[in-house]
């Protein structure tokens, strides 16, 4: 639902000359070296992104990467041991499985890619 | 020369005639095209993350130490460090009686879906030895996780690579010699 409304205050702003700080918070960038990223979400599921729920995504070699998604933006990272800096590859589940709560169900609905059955 | 060169013999010429003009003068800095101002994500094993929002995409990737390439982490998920002297006859990878009923209860009651497992020694005695101490260790511990139905993921020893403490001092040793459990839930 909510990614719905952000589409169409997409198309609301498009025909705006001014007065519209866009969609998510965002604006136009600007200048020689413009701040790109920051470490928050200034969008309609706003916050510090250092809140942000992660779940596993079990990668095709089988191992763990940290999988968020935050409405508009997603996030991978991998996942790896903190004592031997090596990659976690236990068999939680089968290759390209999720598991845990990706945080998708916060802020904005998910909307997925078709996919032929 | 770099054992990875696939430039031949003639753009060598050519490098290392830039190289030589590049090390003449410091490195110029690269144009700077925009800024990133990350945040940090904790993951639940306490790693390090940058992250950060481009409005409608995301970055993120692994914060790591820039000298070893290890991740950064808070001290979250280390499950359990035990002492070595508790856990093993002295110079042995023969676990004292106490040592393997203190292991097996850990692995009974940790919950973990599976356990990595690292042996570490102090410095005295060889490299050598020790990295067979350390792995020997380390293999004991695990055989006990085994033994209670845990599941292991990887057993490794480090021997002194990997200290936690001076080894200048009796108590720094003492730190060092240890076995560290991270739990991967």
């Amino acid at each position: 639902m909510k990614k719905a409304l952000k589409t169409s205050v997409l198309v609301g702003c498009a025909g705006l000359v001014s007065g519209c700080i866009g969609i998510e918070g965002t604006t136009r960038a600007t200048g020689p070296a413009p701040v790109l990223a920051i470490g928050a979400d200034g969008g309609r599921d706003s916050g510090s992104l250092a809140q942000l729920e992660a779940g596993i995504y079990i990668d095709p070699d089988g191992c763990h990467i940290w999988m968020i998604d935050d409405g508009l933006e997603g996030y991978w990272s991998r996942r790896r041991d903190p004592v031997s800096g090596l990659p976690v590859c236990t068999e939680i589940a089968p290759p390209n499985s999720v598991v845990g709560d990706i945080g998708s169900n916060e802020g904005i609905a998910d909307r997925v890619p078709r996919v032929r059955d | 020369m770099n054992k990875y060169n696939v430039m031949g013999p003639l753009g060598l010429v050519a490098a290392i005639a830039v190289a030589a003009v590049t090390l003449a003068t410091p490195a110029q800095a690269q144009d700077v095209t925009g800024r990133v101002e990350p945040g940090i994500w904790i993951d639940p094993d306490g790693c390090m993350h940058w992250v950060a929002d481009g409005g409608v995409e995301g970055y993120m990737e692994g914060r790591v130490n820039p000298v070893d390439g290890m991740p950064v982490c808070m001290d979250v998920n280390t499950c359990a460090v035990s002492n070595s002297d508790v856990l093993f006859h002295t110079d042995s990878a023969r676990l004292t009686h106490a040592g393997r009923a203190s292991l097996e209860e850990f692995f009974r009651s940790a919950g973990a879906f599976a356990y990595a497992i690292y042996g570490h020694t102090d410095s005295r005695a060889s490299d050598e030895y020790n990295m067979s101490l350390s792995q020997r260790r380390a293999a004991a511990v695990a055989d006990v996780a085994r033994s209670v139905g845990a599941r292991v993921a990887r057993e490794i020893g480090y021997g002194e690579r990997r200290p936690v403490a001076t080894n200048a001092t009796a108590a720094g040793m003492q730190q060092n010699r240890r076995v560290e459990i991270v739990c991967y839930r």
